[in-house]
């Protein structure tokens, strides 16, 4: 007698669920709120101050560290600031293709990126030997440029000689600033590439 | 005894079992794919032509186009390869940045490019130094991406690492008054629905008003300009909602764009699929989502899924979710000051129809357009920096054949 008094109850129980489920399918299954979320990484930026001038030492292992021994680094014409506005420390510095490695820099899966800051079009570049290049590390985190995951990197062709850094007065980003006679102007990051802008006194910072 | 015994267990098995098996949601199954006009089953075929045909449809000065506009219909901007598609058409975004907070450009962020009137025209004004381009989304397959519950969402950023955990956000449905829903659609997750979609893109981009954008666009925020009035003469709403209703129910019923089966079944893209998910990159562009059972209520309320949109498994590669991977988009909608640098992961189902890569389309091949992720991204990219030169091109013939 107490087996089918508990068949009794289980049916009666199944018949309760089945109709709650089958209220569902009716219809009146509704997306809940969301659950809480965790917090995940801030976004936004502090205004960046200017850094003190990178060590040589620091810019050729930085250097190395992402391009290899396919460029030759001038650590003299080397400066380091926020060019691209995520708070973390970028590094640019003057440097040169080594000729025997050319195919590789040129290669269409290169782990860089060649620009040519003063072209309008978005046209493949390719760097030649005799061309003065621009080195940019874009940092990584508190360490910046000088971290081993900062390996976003550019080479870039018709930019700043010799480079000197002030901040742009609205874009929380630093730019690149040339007063090498013959070849004033600015460069700065514009989301996708560096852009060359010539001129003296073109500068937008301050 | 024995009897009634066999006799409650029938029973149970009618009232339990039964009743069960019949009201449990199927199982998932794939959604339909493919670039061939076809309806996913949403709707009739007829009613797909149709609503198609409306989706296509030109809008002229006598119907409200403008004052201020970017294209004429739906499908100039959303047609490759078929209508409801991606295309080359970019609009323009501008705005200040003053001490880190984004100030909207007046009017908007939105600068449109064309106008019904010379006078109207919008240009992006000097001290607003913030501008991008975005490129036009996809379409097609998002009635499956309106069914992902917002919870699916949120468990896909909360398993994502720290470093890299998506932002989920909740915008308002318009047409469920304004009820918050997780957001899912366009470049900045302005939307969670597609009437709420449609109706805005109604607007600002062909200038039409209806009962859910009842208001027309000024020219730069100015409702005069040189003593000319910013109107196109039509009455407000310009459309009564109809159209609306019918380019949401048209995206409701496309089919999810295909892989390439010709390309996907070779070595080195099913090589390069492996890589995908090893290097890191599925960890945002998620490979798999299963949309809410039929009969779920969704959209505040406005919305009940149908059989043909629920309980299915969709290959849409993004976690519909918004991130900071070093991009720059620099503006602010939806999301508050803390999105200014995030873009939603694109979804890449159909990216070999698409030759101008990232937000701005200003990336124009498969490696640089990697590259060009940083930010969030960063221990990603040093993985695939890491492949050797096959590998990057097995990954990369993976990307073309979805």
């Amino acid at each position: 007698m107490r087996d089918v008094a508990w068949l009794l109850l289980l049916s009666m129980a199944g018949a309760v669920a089945a109709l709650s489920v089958r209220s569902d399918r009716q219809g009146t299954r509704v997306e809940r709120p969301p659950h809480a979320m965790a917090a995940g990484k801030a976004a936004v930026s502090p205004r960046p101050p200017l850094p003190a001038p990178p060590r040589p030492r620091d810019v050729r292992k930085a250097i190395r560290r992402v391009f290899g021994e396919t460029v030759t680094v001038d650590p003299a014409r080397a400066a380091a600031g926020d060019f691209n506005g995520d708070g973390s420390e970028d590094l640019a510095a003057g440097a040169r293709a080594v000729p025997a490695l050319l195919d590789g820099l040129n290669h269409e899966l290169a782990n860089w990126t060649v620009q040519d800051a003063t072209a309008s079009r978005p046209d493949r570049v390719t760097v030649a030997r005799e061309d003065a290049l621009l080195a940019v590390v874009h940092g990584y985190g508190v360490a910046g440029w000088r971290s081993p995951q900062a390996r976003q990197c550019y080479l870039v062709r018709h930019a700043a000689e010799r480079p000197r850094v002030v901040r742009d007065a609205h874009a929380l980003a630093h730019v690149l600033v040339d007063d090498a006679p013959g070849h004033p102007g600015f460069l700065y990051w514009s989301g996708s590439r560096y852009v060359w802008t010539a001129g003296a006194g073109a500068a937008p910072g301050r | 005894m024995r009897s009634l015994r066999l006799s409650l267990l029938a029973l149970l098995w009618t009232t339990v079992a039964l009743p069960v098996a019949w009201t449990q949601s199927p199982p998932p199954t794939e959604a339909p794919t493919g670039f061939d006009d076809l309806t996913n089953g949403f709707t009739t075929q007829e009613v797909f032509d149709a609503d198609r045909d409306t989706f296509d449809e030109a809008e002229f000065k006598a119907d409200g186009l403008g004052p201020v506009y970017n294209a004429q219909a739906c499908g100039q901007c959303h047609q490759n390869p078929t209508s409801g598609g991606i295309s080359q058409v970019t609009e323009l975004r501008a705005g200040h940045l003053s001490g880190g907070t984004f100030i909207e450009h007046p009017g908007g962020s939105l600068i449109n490019d064309r106008a019904i009137n010379a006078n109207f025209q919008e240009r992006v004004l000097g001290g607003y130094e913030v501008h991008t381009f975005r490129t036009s989304l996809n379409t097609l397959g998002d009635g499956f991406v309106e069914c992902i519950d917002s919870n699916t969402l949120v468990a896909i950023a909360n398993g994502q690492p720290f470093s890299m955990r998506g932002k989920f956000i909740q915008v308002p449905v318009l047409e469920a008054d304004g009820a918050l829903r997780g957001a899912r659609f366009g470049w900045k997750n302005q939307h969670a629905s597609l009437v709420s979609f449609s109706a805005d893109a109604y607007l600002n981009e062909m200038g039409i008003t209806t009962p859910l954008q009842p208001n027309d666009n000024t020219s730069n925020g100015n409702t005069v300009v040189n003593g000319v009035p910013v109107d196109d003469g039509v009455p407000d709403p310009e459309d009564d909602g109809e159209d609306v209703e019918i380019f949401a129910r048209f995206m409701r019923a496309t089919k999810a764009p295909p892989i390439d089966p010709v390309l996907a079944a070779t070595v080195d893209a099913q090589a390069g699929s492996v890589l995908f998910d090893q290097v890191g990159c599925g960890i945002c562009h998620v490979r798999n989502i299963t949309t809410v059972p039929p009969g779920t209520v969704i959209n505040g309320g406005a919305f009940t899924v149908p059989d043909a949109l629920g309980s299915k498994i969709i290959h849409p590669f993004s976690d519909f979710l918004l991130h900071d991977v070093g991009t720059g988009d620099g503006i602010v909608q939806n999301g508050g000051q803390s999105t200014r640098k995030m873009v939603r992961t694109p979804p890449l189902w159909g990216v070999r129809s698409r030759d101008r890569l990232m937000h701005d389309g200003e990336t124009v091949n498969r490696n640089e357009a990697i590259l060009r992720h940083g930010g969030q991204a960063t221990s990603v990219i040093n993985a695939y920096k890491d492949l050797t030169t096959t590998k990057k091109n097995q990954l990369i013939t993976f990307l073309n054949s979805l």
